[in-house]
């Protein structure tokens, strides 16, 4: 039984992952905008915008 | 679209009913402006923009390039700029126009119209785009104006430049409630065992588990719980009673006491209602706390004037930033522009609107020498001025500085004034069972007081008020009313008096209502008036002129023009004299003694009358039913015009028989008489828009304002509305209204769970599972009740207009 221990410290380690990672999704803005990616994931992407979208300066 | 009958014809681009059509490219358009611009999106490859929407695009001001002149100026320009390497450098710019997909799309793409640009972002609920481009090929200036080019003019105001990134307070409340959550969910997990009864069995478990529920709980305290507790000694401090003060208590008895339990090894503690409690508190907050981005609720004097200015220095103009102006400097003014401060005419003659400063509807001509008012905004030529006053010492800006002290109004909310009884009375019982508890059996006093402060915190007090107000905010914004904030709906309960602007608030601004009185005119004739129109500045000419749409200037028609102040204008087309003015004027007789109606404008043809246009304000729809229901609802009803008295038998018929009706009024004599009636204990509200009602709007209990584009500006006040919707008031105002009493039931329903939970309490009876279902029972019931009688009173009063 003592395996119960193992696992529920595991699980809350893993839990506390997702948690880490909902606040730096708050953090770095992903719930600022809740519209206009999914309308922006809709668009066709040519090869030429498709790279300059990825070098998206953040800068806080 | 096919193209079927003439008046069906929409334009390719911006959806406007064709009149007149220009055809390009086997497509149809309303004028130039459209297929200009849709020519410069086939030509790169943008033509994907009609694909995501039909006919997306905006109608342009194709007004003059002069426009954005200020963003030469270096100053200025940086302080917009959010971010800057020397190279590259990043812009948000407003931009009111973002409507539809398509707009996101192109202004993503606008790189390809626009080289120099690196990288563009929209956000679409701010109707913001963020822009990266290279400094070295492209200025601001020229950023700014393709996208004006495109019909996407941003916005820029001084408010732009001051507030550069604020920081967002919406993220915080999300991880307080992320982590409540979290910790919620967890301490329930490990609380299941207590439940289920297992505790005899297997004790080490128990144990193990208890102590894993305290260390979850830890950061729920000290991060998601942290607002109340400060809240709470603040209020302590300050020596008054507020709904955070048995919050507070409730939260740290619940805290210590089962602390205690845990490390005692007496028992599990109530970590499971403790974490629950925070998480239902922070869900209510954070749907009280619904804001409108793209509005603005703020804005005072500084948005409304230009950001700078053409200054003469010597024979050649510079741009200097709007502070910088001083006494004695020569400033240029053009068409369009907002004069920035209290000026002397210097040259010979000038038409000025002055609808924003005093509400007063036809423009105001001015002569040398004449003294001028900031805020009025040039109509025609450009002209030279020459400072009287600097800016921040203008009339204007004296009226809004004298105001400021009276913008925060104090009012005690009804949650809070319920929650003093509230604490009193649980201290009392607390004090009363512990009284009995220590004669009866003295080691119970202590279980018995932690729980009875732990089962009368209020949460579901505390939930009702944001749950109705939230979802009353969500409901109204629906139907084109915004509000700025929570508290302004509780406002609303006591309100006796209301008091309507006239220009722009009842009646359009801008758009006048343009009818030609006598035998319907031919199209030549109408040709012939709109080209003379589009050549004048007078601004009835202007106006006349905006009323035919879609037409285009073909000025080779006219071979003779002359403009002749204070009478009218002549031309000769195809060699017939017209003639567009006063009424002796047109018909070539020698001026008359009496003073010219004004808003009438006489049309003769080789000096036959042919009719006259009349220029009127016209009021919105529905607001004659809307005066007889608010003043069936009891509510004293005023208006107070800016405007002369030219439109007072309108207005007669448009209010209720007795109601005060005052013309010609300036922005302080509205703001005495509000002062006056809440001196007499009235609680008002001021319906109005522009820079002349702001004050008022400040002063009033509730200033709103109203807007035709709720996107564009509207001055600093509690409640914006779409003009559009402006009828719905009374409905909306008994909406509100019964909102008192879902409130007042579900404070009824949260005290009878807290009767039921006190009982217990008192008794000594209080467990953990009873404590970890009578709170999240109670705040679930307050949710749902509150927010589906909203929705269903919501419902009753849409199915009324």
């Amino acid at each position: 039984m003592k395996v119960i221990v193992i696992l529920i410290l595991v699980s809350v380690l893993i839990a506390t992952g997702f948690l880490l990672a909902f606040i730096w999704a708050v953090k770095s803005g992903q719930f600022d905008d809740t519209y206009t990616p999914s309308v922006r994931m809709l668009f066709e992407n040519d090869k030429k915008s498709a790279s300059t979208s990825l070098d998206v300066d953040k800068n806080k | 679209m096919k193209a079927a009958k003439k008046s069906d014809v929409k334009c390719f681009h911006c959806g406007t009913v064709c009149s007149d059509q220009v055809h390009y490219d086997e497509k149809l358009f309303c004028c130039q402006g459209c297929k200009v611009v849709y020519s410069i999106f086939k030509d790169n490859g943008l033509d994907d923009y009609y694909t995501f929407e039909s006919t997306p695009g905006n109608r342009m001001d194709t007004s003059d390039d002069d426009r954005f002149l200020f963003l030469e100026n270096k100053e200025i320009a940086k302080s917009l700029l959010n971010f800057s390497d020397g190279t590259k450098s990043k812009v948000i710019f407003s931009i009111p126009e973002i409507h539809c997909t398509s707009c996101i799309w192109l202004l993503e793409n606008i790189a390809k119209i626009c080289p120099g640009v690196i990288h563009s972002e929209v956000n679409f609920i701010k109707k913001q785009a963020t822009i990266t481009f290279f400094e070295q090929e492209l200025t601001l200036r020229q950023l700014a104006l393709t996208l004006a080019n495109v019909g996407y003019a941003p916005m820029i105001t001084s408010e732009s430049s001051d507030k550069k990134e604020e920081k967002p307070k919406w993220g915080k409340i999300q991880i307080q409630l992320g982590i409540a959550g979290f910790c919620f969910g967890n301490v329930m997990l490990l609380s299941f065992p207590e439940y289920l009864g297992f505790a005899e069995e297997d004790p080490f478990f128990i144990t193990l588990f208890s102590w894993l529920n305290m260390f979850l709980s830890i950061p729920v305290l000290i991060f998601s719980a942290k607002d109340y507790l400060i809240s709470a000694y603040k209020a302590v401090t300050k020596k008054f009673v507020s709904i955070d003060i048995p919050i507070a208590l409730g939260i740290l008895t619940l805290f210590i006491r089962s602390s205690y339990e845990v490390i005692s090894g007496t028992g599990a503690g109530f970590f499971d209602s403790f974490t629950g409690l925070i998480f239902f508190l922070l869900i209510g907050k954070w749907f009280q706390s619904k804001t409108y981005e793209s509005l603005s609720f703020e804005r005072d004097y500084k948005s409304y004037f230009p950001l700078a200015v053409s200054r003469w220095n010597g024979a050649i103009q510079e741009i200097i930033a709007i502070n910088e102006i001083e006494k004695g400097d020569k400033i240029r003014i053009r068409n369009n522009e907002i004069i920035p401060a209290d000026c002397r005419l210097i040259s010979e003659s000038a038409n000025v609107d002055y609808s924003f400063v005093t509400g007063e509807n036809h423009p105001v001509s001015i002569k040398k020498n004449d003294f001028i008012y900031a805020g009025g905004k040039l109509l025609g030529i450009p002209i030279d001025l020459e400072v009287e006053k600097k800016v921040d010492q203008s009339y204007l800006t004296s009226l809004w500085e004298g105001q400021q002290v009276n913008t925060s109004r104090g009012t005690k909310h009804l949650l809070d004034r319920v929650s003093k009884y509230f604490t009193i009375t649980i201290l009392l019982i607390s004090l009363i069972a512990s009284v009995y508890w220590y004669i009866t059996s003295p080691q119970m006093v202590w279980t018995v007081i932690s729980a009875v402060l732990i089962v009368a915190c209020p949460c579901a007090l505390a939930l009702s008020v944001p749950f109705t107000y939230g979802s009353i905010i969500r409901s109204l914004g629906r139907m084109g009313y915004y509000l700025k904030s929570a508290d302004v709906v509780e406002k609303f309960f006591n309100i006796s008096d209301i008091i309507f602007d006239k220009t722009g608030t009842l009646t359009f601004t801008g758009k006048s209502k343009i009818e030609f009185e006598g035998d319907p005119l031919t199209d030549e004739e109408i040709n012939s008036v709109f080209e003379m129109t589009s050549a004048s500045v007078h601004p009835y000419s202007q106006k006349i002129a905006s009323s035919f749409k879609g037409k285009k200037q073909n000025s080779e028609l006219i071979s003779s023009f002359s403009e002749i102040p204070g009478s009218g204008i002549k031309a000769v087309i195809h060699g017939m004299e017209y003639r567009l003015g006063t009424e002796s004027f047109v018909l070539n007789k020698p001026e008359s003694t009496q003073q010219p109606v004004s808003a009438q404008v006489f049309f003769s043809v080789n000096y036959f009358l042919r009719g006259k246009f009349l220029i009127g304000s016209s009021i919105r729809s529905g607001l004659n039913r809307l005066m007889v229901h608010l003043e069936k609802q009891g509510l004293k009803l005023a208006l107070l015009s800016g405007d002369n008295e030219s439109d007072k038998e309108k207005m007669t018929a448009l209010f209720p028989e007795g109601t005060t009706l005052k013309f010609g009024m300036k922005p302080d004599q509205k703001l005495e008489m509000i002062a006056n009636l809440q001196a007499k204990g009235k609680q008002v509200i001021m319906i109005g828009d522009g820079l002349n009602d702001a004050p008022s709007l400040l002063r009033a209990d509730i200033g709103i304002s109203v807007v035709d584009n709720a996107s564009v500006f509207s001055p600093a006040s509690d409640v914006i509305i779409d003009g559009s919707k402006l009828y719905l008031f009374s409905s909306i105002f008994k909406f509100i209204n019964s909102a008192k009493i879902v409130v007042g039931l579900s404070i009824i329903i949260s005290f009878l769970y807290n009767i039921v939970g006190i009982w217990w309490a008192v008794n000594g009876q209080l467990t953990p599972v009873f404590a970890a279902i009578l709170m999240p029972l109670s705040s679930i019931t307050v949710v749902v009740f509150t927010t589906l009688s909203i929705k269903l009173l919501g419902k009753l009063y849409k199915l009324e207009k």
